[in-house]
């Protein structure tokens, strides 16, 4: 699964940037994170537990949602887990790594209309 | 000490040449003024008047102790059976493991060692390990390190011999780890031995304790932990498993009930932490009842939860004569028929035990979310041995508390069964009117239900006769489309807690839930 690049055509770090971003925006959208703004999160920071944005497992349901349906993407295995959601960066590099369309669903469905 | 007045000069002394701070309880002693005798050596003395028994003197130095600013004590008997220097041995366990007893071990070859002793000995053993399912070694020595704090936090109720058998049971039910530290005994010729242990009075409460020992291990109701370990959690259960289907397999489920009435007489009368947690529901549902009628109740429950576990212990060993009947099944026919999966949403009511038995014949693969329990997946897979295939744990103590597992098992058109009306402590929750108050709720169930898009079916199940059960799908909860999540919990919870509660009106002593889910807490909410 590494055709992303026909996908986007863009180069990878600089998609990976794109994912980040959004991600961080769905997040905030998607959990009502009311007092975080989505810049304020950090790449690296943990996302669940007691530091960085400590998010609980209830949280986690909506970002495995999340992955479903806007990436196409199902973690089969939980040990695989502890190491995609680490961080925001773990995260963007596991979607564009394995995602059919790693700007999200809505921006595949763009693409295929021009 | 009691009547140990030969002795307990040179004990006392002996102790501090090694520990700088030594302490005497005189109980009731009558044959010599132990503060006179102590005066010159500023070793204080506390008196009982009366005797009060070992117990008694022992709480009585751990309260000193205590105040005193100490955190551990060494208890030595003043009679001279035990050697001072043996303290040595106590002091780097102490150290390395402040929150454990330290038991010294009575090497038994000497000689002078009465046969009756040793037999007591292994007796008493014996007993505790039936007690705590763990094997602890000469149970019956008085030579022990206690933490102070804990000692005076185990509420005990033996007070004289029995105390300190008593003292370990309730430490390994709590948690704190209990050790052995070898150490020399001495027993004078027959002729010179002073004790004050009667052989008949005391033996008798010593059974009388351990009694009402095995039997509180056996109730299903929780410890209080005051030190955790995650490794020692499940220790003792295989015992305690065997010894269950031992009395089914003898007495037979009406034998087996009929154990019930001391046990649960006993601490519906005087174990007031779980009579006040029963409480919490039984003054919203019998408001009208008063103090003596709500003890009655409170006894009723205990007999009613204390039957649950019997048939479900009977079932996990195999037994077949229990009935299942199922109402409104067909409500859950078009789920069942469904390639897509759906959740169970069930409650501390009844037995979920059976509930599950009455799943077998669906062609689904049920998901539980709980607490694995090691015993029961080994011998019989939860009583549903010939579908045990279609029966998996999802363990919420898991990576992000099994998430992953249940959205999953949930996409790949499976059942996944949560508990609805309580589950882990910090689960987040959701405040709903229940019973005339306002009652939290878990969300993890309805926050499935919504993120998977999946309908939650609502399951409960009540002990209705000697051998019969009814199972019930009570309703179905579903998010309407647009609904957000928020709502969606708000609106299931309350159905779900109006479905429980229309359940109550028809089996009142069937809730288990034994937590106070009304008190307000700081708890997460969803609202």
């Amino acid at each position: 699964m590494h055709n992303n690049m026909n996908n986007t055509n863009l180069p990878k770090e600089e998609l990976l940037q794109k994912v980040r971003a959004q991600l961080k925006e769905l997040l905030v959208s998607h959990l009502a994170l009311e007092d975080i703004k989505p810049e304020e999160i950090g790449d690296d920071e943990p996302i669940f537990g007691d530091q960085g944005l400590g998010l609980d497992s209830l949280d986690a349901v909506e970002i495995v949602v999340l992955l479903q349906r806007n990436y196409g993407l199902n973690i089969k295995e939980t040990e695989k887990g502890t190491e995609i959601f680490r961080s925001i960066n773990a995260l963007a590099n596991y979607i564009v790594e394995n995602s059919p369309h790693p700007l999200g669903a809505e921006s595949a469905a763009a693409e295929e209309e021009k | 000490m009691h009547n140990n007045a030969g002795t307990i000069r040179a004990v006392a002394l002996g102790c501090r040449e090694i520990v700088p701070q030594v302490l005497i309880v005189d109980d009731g002693s009558r044959d010599a003024d132990l503060r006179a005798l102590m005066a010159d050596t500023g070793i204080p003395v506390i008196r009982h008047e009366v005797n009060r028994g070992k117990g008694e003197a022992l709480l009585t130095a751990a309260r000193a102790v205590s105040e005193r600013g100490g955190t551990t004590m060494i208890a030595i008997d003043g009679d001279g059976q035990h050697y001072p220097r043996d303290l040595c041995a106590f002091l780097p366990v102490i150290a390395e493991d402040p929150d454990a007893i330290v038991i010294g071990e009575r090497d038994m070859s000497g000689p002078n060692v009465p046969g009756s002793s040793r037999f007591g000995r292994k007796f008493s053993d014996f007993w505790l390990r039936l007690e705590t399912g763990m094997p602890i070694r000469d149970t019956q020595s008085g030579f022990r390190a206690y933490p102070v704090r804990h000692i005076l936090a185990l509420a005990c109720a033996g007070r004289k011999y029995d105390f300190e058998v008593e003292v370990l049971a309730r430490a390994a039910w709590a948690g704190l780890p209990i050790r052995n530290v070898p150490i020399d005994v001495w027993y004078p010729p027959a002729a010179e031995r002073i004790s004050s242990f009667r052989p008949f009075m005391d033996n008798l409460w010593l059974t009388h304790r351990h009694v009402l020992l095995v039997t509180r291990r056996f109730l299903p109701l929780p410890h209080r932990k005051l030190v955790t370990h995650p490794d020692q959690k499940k220790r003792g259960t295989a015992l305690g498993f065997w010894f269950f289907i031992m009395a089914v397999r003898f007495t037979g489920l009406r034998g087996a009930y009929g154990l019930l009435f001391i046990v649960c007489s006993w601490y519906a009368l005087f174990d007031s932490a779980i009579v006040q947690s029963a409480l919490a529901y039984l003054k919203r549902r019998f408001p009208t009842h008063g103090p003596l009628r709500q003890r009655w109740n409170v006894y009723r429950l205990f007999i009613a939860q204390g039957r649950c576990l019997i048939d479900r212990y009977y079932l996990i060993h195999g037994g077949d004569q229990l009935r299942f009947h199922k109402r409104n099944f067909d409500q859950i026919t078009p789920l069942l028929q469904c390639e897509r999966g759906f959740l169970l949403l069930t409650a501390h009511v009844g037995n979920w035990q059976s509930a599950m038995v009455s799943l077998e014949g669906w062609k689904k693969t049920v998901h539980l979310l709980m607490r694995p329990d090691p015993h029961e997946m080994r011998t019989q897979k939860l009583g549903l041995h010939q579908h045990a295939d279609r029966v998996r744990i999802i363990n919420p103590a898991g990576y992000l508390g099994g998430v992953l597992d249940v959205m999953n098992a949930l996409d790949a058109g499976d059942i996944v069964s949560v508990m609805g009306d309580r589950d882990y402590e910090n689960s987040r929750k959701v405040a709903v009117g229940f019973m005339g108050g306002v009652a939290q709720f878990p969300c993890s169930g309805f926050v499935f239900a919504h993120a998977a898009r999946r309908p939650i079916a609502v399951l409960f199940s009540a002990k209705t006769g000697p051998y019969d059960y009814d199972v019930q799908i009570a309703g179905i909860i579903a998010s309407h489309p647009g609904e957000t999540k928020a709502a969606f919990i708000r609106r299931g919870a309350q159905e779900y807690a109006a479905l429980l509660e229309n359940y109550l009106q028809h089996h009142p002593l069937q809730c288990f839930l034994f937590q106070d889910i009304w008190k307000s807490s700081a708890t997460k909410s969803n609202a």
